[in-house]
């Protein structure tokens, strides 16, 4: 009980089990995706927003645990990339009409660009990943309860800019007019995407240096690897998924704002995360599946959808006190440090900590 | 604006959020908790602030019942939540108070609801005295002189007292502390209704200057002190007063300096002087990993 | 007075004590010996009750059971723990660290008195830190923190106190200089556990002697017979001697 907050190193495999460890862990996103789709059908798309928005969570959970899973560091500045990759394609794709009734200030250079869905996605990753590679060098020499405080800076920071930046962000109005390029099937393609780059990630030589160095940075530092950028490259390549999520729900939500992405989302991120084990994708998945469902329940009842109603903030006071629970009854999550993968017995857990 | 007046304006304001600093570094030394549900327990200062004078009752005994509260709110967050955790890694501590803050959070929408809430503050506190040189409320010499009489109170306490002793003793090293006998979780509880009464205290002038309270009022002043132990370095008494002094210096600066387009980039500034600072020094400016809180 | 029966314990899945047994009486000195790892500390820790068994029994006074009782607790009955390392407070003055030390006591009648006579009984144990009461514990010397440390346990008027090797890092005269503490503390009737590394010093002072490694006794006697270089040797580089 109360054991800390650990990583395990899952085996270093070899190049085939490599290959079909990730191969098999999108075969496995892709069945859940399946079957979100035959849902959906089977229900006659009556709960298609529902289930588009938990193809968006999966996509975030999973970019936010790339860099808690493989670095041991907790941050609350993650819905800042989210929001970069929203307000990136947002203002990327804009229709001209509504540019010039949104957005009148637009630079020049940034009008009229309509790149089409996938390129507006990438680069609100692209963008989010940008921010991270500038910072990461600072905040990624902090650990444990200063790098806490520091990603609440810059989750504070990114909200202000946002705020403040009202030729491209509408500042703290709402940003409206974003086409809905994205729908439940674009959506969860990217989520089996993502989940392959995240196991791929994971398992190969940057993300077991990264998760050697959060097991023991001395020893680590000793044989040769860099502490700062092992975990840089977590840090970008979590903001990058991360971003391309935002993207997605700005392109299906179609108006957001500066306060969608702010303190209020770190919470569903950090559930996710630790709910399904915050060193296993799988768990990210797990977690935000469940956590979805229960957050739509939740709703429900407080809407008194389900023939009792309950005051608002309920909902939220059973996240509060979830992730309290989590903490303390089971601090590795339901996966712990596993994986659904399948590979030959033997060639995993064999050998250990490069 | 006159040099003067930034001074005494700094500094006012510096002890305010040296306040905040000292009740975060003080539960911090012992356990290793940076507490995020201090802004909470600010708030539902408030609140009971709130409900209080809505009895009818004279100003300053709503005052003593919203300072009892709070202290006590503040001992059974730790007896229920917060000790259990003991011995867990700094990070999931962080993440535990975050889900208390949550959770009094929702209590907080569930009774009172998200519009703000009036919080009566005697005129007195409100008119303010222009000695020729500089003006000041005496609301700023209500926090300079809490501030002042905090630190004198704290540092005998630590310094001088059994309790102390034993606070220090236990910020050092818990394990041997318990092996010398030392009743920790009596030392934590102490801690945590000094916290709370600091909390208080803060939050009384807090309120007194805004004149109501949300919900959702926690982030500004949970922020203010992590800033202000981030710049000082945590766990220590003279981390929390640098830090809370810098801090206030430096945002009453800027709002002079800062105008225009640039004024909406006040937290933006003051951040980016955090960064630097833990670039230099990443345990703070009087930071040291461990250490007996002086 | 303390009795241990077939205790194992452990860390995590790792066994670090394998069903040891053994038996002191009242005033009598016992040495425990064996090299790095052994599992000496873990004696000393599942004594003072920092460390829970796994199985076995650990008896006070012949009939009450020590298992429910906390380290608090244990203090109060009169076992006090000297840990490795010296572990003083290097942020609090030298009184303090005493004053930490006899915590118990103020949960007795006449705590405060009893305090003062303990720091009257340190000071002239140890004059030098008479010397130095009112400076850091950080501005000590190596011996004098590990004096200071001996003298912090005794605040609790330990009647089985525990030393985890007190000669550690001293120099030879400084670690003599402790062994005399310790024959003066014996002499007075107090019952004591040595833990060291090296067999010299607290083979002079026990009455009995057990060597450990890996978690198993090797070797329990008498501590005049353990004096034998050869026993020694074979005991801590494994040739069996048992
Ligand atoms: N806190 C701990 N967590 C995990 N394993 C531990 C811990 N403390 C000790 N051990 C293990 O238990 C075994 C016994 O350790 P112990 O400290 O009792 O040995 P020792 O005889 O005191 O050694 P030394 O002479 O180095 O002090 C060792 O194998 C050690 O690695
Ligand atoms: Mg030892």
């Amino acid at each position: 009980m109360r054991r800390p907050l650990q990583l395990r190193s899952d085996a270093p495999l070899t190049p085939g089990g490599y290959m079909s460890l990730v191969a098999s862990g999108m075969g496995i996103a892709a069945l859940l995706a399946l079957a979100i789709l035959g849902l959906n059908l089977a229900t006659g798309a009556r709960f298609a927003s529902l289930l588009t928005n938990l193809g968006l969570w999966l996509i975030i959970a999973v970019g936010f645990q790339v860099f808690v899973g493989s670095t041991g560091t907790i941050s609350f500045g993650h819905p800042a990339f989210v929001a970069l990759g929203a307000y990136t394609g947002g203002i990327l794709t804009l229709p001209p009409a509504m540019q010039r009734i949104a957005l009148p200030d637009l630079p020049g250079w940034l009008a009229g660009l309509d790149p089409g869905l996938w390129p507006a996605t990438i680069a609100g990753g692209a963008v989010a990943a940008l921010l991270a590679l500038l910072i990461g060098p600072i905040v990624m020499r902090l650990t444990g309860i200063a790098a806490g405080i520091m990603t609440f800076g810059l989750l504070v920071i990114v909200n202000e800019m946002i705020r403040a930046a009202t030729p491209l962000t509408r500042g703290n109005a709402t940003f409206y007019g974003v086409p809905r390029l994205a729908g439940l099937t674009e959506v969860l393609v990217v989520v089996v995407l993502v989940v392959g780059i995240a196991l791929a990630y994971k398992f190969s030589r940057w993300g077991l240096r990264a998760r050697s160095v959060a097991q023991d940075p001395v020893a680590a530092e000793m044989s040769g690897i860099s502490v700062v950028t092992s975990r840089l490259w977590a840090f970008v390549l979590s903001a990058f998924i991360c971003g391309i999520g935002g993207a997605l729900m700005g392109f299906f939500l179609t108006a957001f704002s500066a306060q969608s992405f702010y303190v209020g989302m770190v919470l569903p991120m950090m559930i996710m995360v630790l709910l399904g084990g915050m060193n296993s994708v799988a768990g990210a998945l797990t977690g935000a599946v469940l956590l979805t469902f229960w957050e739509y329940v939740m709703r429900l009842i407080e809407t008194g959808g389900m023939g009792i109603s309950l005051p608002p903030g309920l909902s939220q006071l059973t996240l509060g006190a979830g992730l309290i629970a989590i903490l303390f009854f089971r601090p590795s999550g339901l996966w712990g440090s596993r994986e659904f993968f399948i590979a030959p017995v033997g060639q995993t857990r064999k050998g250990d900590n490069p | 604006m006159n040099l003067l007046q930034l001074g005494v304006d700094g500094l006012a304001t510096g002890s305010v959020y040296m306040m905040l600093a000292l009740g975060i570094s003080l539960v911090f030394s012992v356990m290793r908790l940076v507490n995020f549900a201090y802004g909470m327990i600010i708030v539902w200062f408030g609140f009971m602030l709130h409900v209080l004078w809505g009895t009818g009752l004279p100003y300053w005994l709503c005052v003593l019942g919203a300072l009892a509260g709070t202290v006590l709110l503040s001992i059974v967050l730790a007896r229920a939540i917060f000790m259990p955790f003991v011995g867990a890694p700094p990070a999931t501590l962080l993440l535990a108070s975050f889900g208390v803050a949550i959770v009094l959070q929702s209590v907080a929408v569930v009774l009172f609801g998200e519009p703000a809430r009036p919080v009566q503050t005697p005129q007195i506190l409100l008119t303010s005295i222009d000695t020729g040189w500089f003006r000041i409320s005496v609301l700023q010499l209500l926090s300079l002189a809490l501030g002042l009489t905090m630190l004198v109170g704290l540092e005998f306490l630590i310094g001088r007292t059994r309790i102390g002793m034993e606070i220090r003793a236990t910020a050092e090293s818990p394990e041997v502390a318990r092996l010398m006998a030392v009743r920790s979780d009596r030392v934590l509880t102490f801690v945590f209704a000094l916290s709370g009464l600091i909390a208080g205290l803060v939050a009384l002038v807090w309120f007194a200057q805004s004149g109501s309270v949300t919900a959702r009022g926690d982030l500004a002043p949970t922020l203010k002190a992590f800033v202000a132990v981030v710049i000082g370095g945590l766990g220590t008494i003279r981390g929390a007063v640098l830090g809370g002094l810098v801090l206030g210096f430096l945002e009453t600066a800027m709002s002079g300096l800062l105008v225009g387009a640039l004024s909406g980039f006040q937290q933006t500034f003051v951040f980016a002087l955090v960064i630097l600072i833990l670039l230099l020094r990443p345990e703070g400016l009087l930071g040291k990993a461990t250490g007996g809180m002086r | 007075m303390l009795e241990l029966d077939r205790v194992s314990t452990g860390y995590g899945r790792v066994r670090a004590l394998d069903t040891v047994s053994l038996t002191l009486g009242a005033g009598h000195t016992l040495a425990v010996l064996g090299p790095n790892g052994a599992g000496k500390s873990t004696l000393l820790k599942l004594v003072a009750g920092l460390q829970a068994p796994w199985s076995g029994t650990l008896k006070l006074d012949g009939s009450a059971d020590l298992s429910p009782l906390d380290v608090t607790a244990r203090v109060h009955r009169g076992i006090v723990l000297c840990p490795e390392g010296r572990r003083i407070f290097t942020t609090l003055s030298v009184e303090e660290n005493l004053c930490i030390g006899g915590t118990a006591l103020l949960a007795r009648p006449g705590g405060a008195q009893r305090m003062r006579e303990g720091l009257e009984r340190a000071y002239s144990l140890f004059p030098i830190l008479a010397e130095r009461r009112h400076g850091p514990g950080s501005a000590l010397s190596g011996g004098q923190q590990q004096m200071l440390a001996i003298a912090r346990a005794l605040m609790a008027e330990p009647r089985l106190l525990l030393l985890d090797e007190p000669s550690l890092g001293l120099s030879p005269v400084m670690a003599d200089e402790v062994y005399a503490t310790l024959a003066a503390l014996k002499a007075e009737g107090m019952t004591l556990i040595v833990v060291e590394e090296a067999a010299g010093r607290p083979l002079g002072l026990a009455d009995t002697a057990m060597i450990l490694r890996n978690g198993r006794t090797v070797w329990r006697g008498a501590a005049a017979a353990a004096r034998d270089p050869d026993l020694l040797q074979r005991a801590y580089l494994g040739d069996h001697a048992a």
